[in-house]
């Protein structure tokens, strides 16, 4: 069946190729039409100051393009209350981002797709600066014009860890809006947001921004054991843009942004018990600072852009790792990071039939952790001395306390050129494009635990004394070229640009690298072969994996009523990801699991999304996205579950929402906006065996609005049928946890535009 | 004349096969790294062991009451002497079944005669030691080996619930 539907979607490409090519008997260059359209009603359209990477690399309209894009633009993001990109997924087919744990656990699914390890399948642009690290993915948004989620691999344009998808996120501009801009906002949880920005243009050349927010809440969960909330969090930051522009082609803008985070977090329950109750610290702390320049020139015949960032990030986690009222083990996570990217970009500008598109990235990234991991009293109990009670052995420690602790270094870089080429013949346009990218990465290790334990035979009285000592340090590196190729396809239907077919062929890739979660399994086994059990793997076979691919093959539609009242956009999509990255048992072990390139998953399905406004003041908005993720083949050496669903990644996602302006005809209150949107997910599996899931559930939030130019007063409501869900399930030492979903919650929004 | 020196040729290696006084099967898996077959035993000399002799071989256990085998070809053991001139053979990353952990177990307490490049060890009983403390739980009984310049073979009880045949070769580091 996989191959009649890969069949279908090769012949369809070659078909439209076909045609394209048959069709081709005029020489002259095709009519471009102008894209600085006044269309400023439609929410899609970037603005013409803006120097967005968007419009760098793809255009300035993605519903020209053939790419399967959901565009919020500022009145959605504004309207629906959208504050983090976790909350974009409630309204974009086939993409989910569950609320679970702490702000650095945000796995991104998409298409079946997902972040098993830590390399993430959607790349995240912020102001045309590549976030580099997923853990940093979920911040507080503030101010924000636009977000781009783009579905199918971007890795020809975007390069690594887009395999999924490209996230586009643009802030307001000073160019765009001038005046300052503040918030109030208090919700459940004793939630309560502040923002105050200011946009300023001082003439026709240059402009700049700057901005702050502050944010707190209580938290929603409570942990029986200290009879507090565990779920707190309290955040700040700021943005600093200025833009100039010289009138004659060039414009720079510099956008410096911080962060910092301090929270609870993980409220995991005991799935027997559903209660959450744990003894030892969980926290995420988290500060970032990133800086972005955009150096963007238009020539008669070229444009050139140069994209360059600095990224630091210094982050702590802090987990209980079992999670239960007793005193197994805790995990610290203590990382500092510093990266640099740099892209340019040279674009072609003509009004010829042929586009090009040539560029050239590179990035370095120097990350520096420890990782300590503190047995307790029940761990080493537990986890350590009975293994000698079974033995019939009496053992005993030495310590209270057992730590097993890691330091790492990872520099990591890499560069890519890239190409892309663009033909249209009357109303076809066909592009190829193909990226060489190039990586390397290394990992220097230290690992080192102490420890005295007796043991003792039953029988006799004899003690016998053992020291554990381990110093272990080492350097692994390893490099990886992968060339990623994209064929499209596409027809504009009729004389309306917005109405287009389309088909592609891509390839995605996701990084390999060194998984430094797996020396507790080193550790563990180098603990255990000093104490006489079990075996030593090199740690290389341990901890190393390698890119994962896949390929992507897709058609779709996009369709637009001439005013832009009714759009519409459908897509069928086949994936076929090889080289999963995986942990397995070796065969014939046991004990100790290591990382390897060994599965093989294939998704299927189809989007649909539509937006339509009726008699003006009637907006409806609609999506549906299903998948049909499983396993081709993986094998940890324990089981096999070939055919299994693909856990985390739900089925099917669904939105409908409608608001209704009400124009009131006074000066001090324009408008009312009732809105109202239901949301469902599922079903998600929650472990390979499939035995385990969240059934499909849907939450319905509301809206009421009270709009002038200058204010806006929102009551909002989510949850509101109270539905109970979950969002996250794991196992921990033979045991099971979730994480619930948000209960019913309130709130009240003051907006200010002066 | 070219078919008699072909018939020569082959008289050559079937001699050469017939002087080998090696019957134990060269075992199969991989070698650990650094390490090749030895051709001689040069560990036994004048009637004593002057070094620690390390074999690679098969291991077959045998589960007596069910006699369900479970077989390992890539099974390292070595056998040392102590300062009392007794044999300690230290089984390396030993399993006796397939769903149990590698044990790191040492076999105190073995007895050994040895004449020439040949060797002979047994003991009725010993407790093994795991990490330097004795696992009474995994008892050795009726253990018997012999080492024939580079083959080495040993069987033993281990639990009285496995029987277990080990057969190795002699190897040394590469030069």
């Amino acid at each position: 069946m996989y191959r009649k539907i890969r069949h279908i979607l090769l012949t369809t490409l070659l078909l439209l190729s076909t045609v394209s090519i048959w069709a081709a008997t005029d020489n002259t260059p095709a009519e471009i039409p102008s894209e600085y359209s006044d269309e400023s009603r439609v929410d899609s359209i970037i603005h013409i100051d803006q120097v967005q990477v968007t419009a760098i690399k793809q255009g300035l309209n993605l519903r020209t393009q053939p790419v399967t894009a959901s565009i919020i633009g500022q009145t959605g993001i504004e309207r629906q209350h959208i504050s983090a990109i976790k909350e974009v997924s409630r309204i974009v087919p086939n993409f989910y981002i569950p609320d679970y744990g702490s702000r650095m656990t945000s796995s991104i699914y998409v298409r079946g797709l997902g972040a098993r390890i830590d390399q993430p399948v959607m790349g995240l642009n912020v102001d045309n600066v590549p976030l580099m690290n997923k853990d940093a993915y979920d911040f507080e948004m503030m101010d924000v014009e636009r977000i781009e989620v783009l579905r199918g691999p971007q890795s020809t344009l975007f390069g690594r860890n887009t395999m999924g998808g490209v996230i586009n996120v643009y802030t307001l501009s000073p160019f765009t809006y001038e005046g300052v801009r503040a918030g109030i906002e208090y919700g459940s949880g004793n939630t309560q947001k502040y923002r105050i920005s200011t946009y300023l243009k001082l003439n026709e050349r240059f402009g700049y921004s700057i901005g702050g927010y502050y944010s707190k809440s209580d938290g929603f969960y409570t942990n029986l054991y200290t009879g507090e909330r565990c779920d707190w969090e309290q955040s700040g930051g700021g943005r600093f843009k200025m833009q100039y522009r010289n009138g004659k082609g060039l414009r720079i803008d510099n956008t410096l942004s911080f962060s910092a985070l301090d929270q609870g977090g993980y409220p995991y329950a005991y799935a027997e018990t559903g209660e959450i109750n744990y003894n030892d610290e969980c926290s995420y702390r988290r500060t970032t600072i990133n800086d972005g320049v955009t150096v963007h020139y238009t020539g008669p015949k070229f444009s050139v852009s140069s994209i360059t960032s600095y990224q630091y990030l210094d982050d702590r986690m802090t987990l209980d790792q079992d999670f239960l009222p007793l005193s197994y083990f805790t995990l610290t996570q203590a990382r500092r990071e510093h990266t640099i990217t740099e892209d340019i970009v040279f674009r072609s500008n003509s009004d010829k039939a042929y586009h090009w598109l040539v560029g050239l990235f590179g990035f370095y990234r120097h990350t520096s952790m420890q990782a300590p991991v503190l047995f307790k009293e029940d761990g080493i109990s537990n986890l350590i001395l009975s293994r000698f009670e079974e033995q019939g052995i009496i053992a005993r420690w030495g310590e209270d306390t057992f730590l097993l602790d890691s330091d790492f270094r990872t520099p990591n870089y890499g560069g890519a050129l890239y190409h892309e080429s663009s033909y249209e013949v009357g109303r076809w346009r066909m592009t190829a494009g193909l990226r060489v990218d190039l990586e390397g990465s290394k990992l220097h290790y230290r690992s080192y635990a102490d420890a005295t334990y007796t043991t003792q035979t039953t029988s006799a009285p004899t003690i016998y004394d053992h020291t554990i000592h381990i110093d272990n340090g080492s350097t692994l590196s390893q490099s990886f070229v992968e060339l990623l190729p994209k064929i499209t396809v596409q027809y504009q239907l009729g004389a309306n640009r917005y109405n287009t077919l389309y088909a592609s062929i891509s390839k995605g890739y996701k990084a390999g690298g060194f998984n430094t979660q797996m020396f507790s399994d080193v550790l563990q086994q180098q603990v255990m072969k000093q104490m006489g059990f079990g075996s030593l793997y090199d740690v290389a076979d341990v901890v190393t994996y390698k890119p994962e691919k896949s390929w992507n093959y897709e058609i779709g539609a996009h369709l637009s009523a001439p005013d832009h009242k009714l759009q519409a956009d459908v897509a069928l999509f086949y994936i076929d990801c090889r080289d999963q990255q995986l942990t397995v048992f070796p065969e014939g072990q046991v004990t100790g699991r290591m990382m390897t390139n060994a599965g093989r998953t294939r998704s299927y399905g189809g989007e649909a999304s539509l937006s339509a406004t009726f008699w003006q003041y009637l907006d409806i908005q609609a999506s549906y996205g299903y998948t049909h993720a499983t396993f081709v083949h993986f094998d940890t050496g324990k089981a096999n579950y070939a055919g299994k669903f693909i856990p985390y990644a739900p089925q099917h996602t669904l939105y409908a929402g409608a608001s209704y302006t009400i124009p009131t005809g006074w000066r001090w209150l324009e408008y009312v906006i009732l809105r109202a949107g239901l949301n469902g997910v599922g079903r998600i599996y929650w472990n390979e065996q499939n035995d385990r899931s969240q059934p499909f559930y849907t939450l319905l939030d509301a809206s009421i609005r009270f709009e002038q130019r200058h204010y806006a007063i929102d009551i909002w409501g989510r949850n509101l049928t109270g539905s109970r869900y979950d969002t996250f399930y794991f196992e921990s030492i033979g045991n099971s946890f979730l994480q619930r979903g948000r209960p019913r919650t309130f709130g009240v929004t003051l907006s200010i535009n002066l | 004349m070219k078919t008699l020196r072909l018939f020569l040729l082959a008289m050559a290696f079937i001699g050469l096969a017939a002087c080998s006084n090696d019957d134990t099967p060269a075992p199969q898996g991989e070698l650990p790294d650094g390490y090749t077959f030895a051709q001689e035993n040069d560990q036994l000399v004048d009637g004593r062991m002057t070094g620690n002799l390390l074999f690679f071989g098969t291991s077959t256990v045998t589960t007596i009451k069910t006699g369900e085998q479970f077989v390992d070809d890539k099974i390292l053991f070595e056998l040392t002497e102590d300062e009392n001139g007794i044999i300690r053979m230290l089984m390396h990353e030993t399993k006796f079944a397939a769903n149990m952990p590698a044990l790191e177990m040492e076999v105190p307490g073995i007895p050994y005669t040895c004449e020439g490049k040949t060797l002979h060890m047994s003991v009725e009983q010993t407790i093994p030691e795991i990490a330097g403390t004795p696992y009474e739980r995994y008892v050795i009984t009726e253990l018997g080996g012999e080492v024939d310049n580079t083959s080495f073979t040993v069987t033993f009880s281990c639990m009285g619930a496995f029987k277990v045949v080990y057969q190795g070769k002699l190897i040394v580091k590469a030069a």
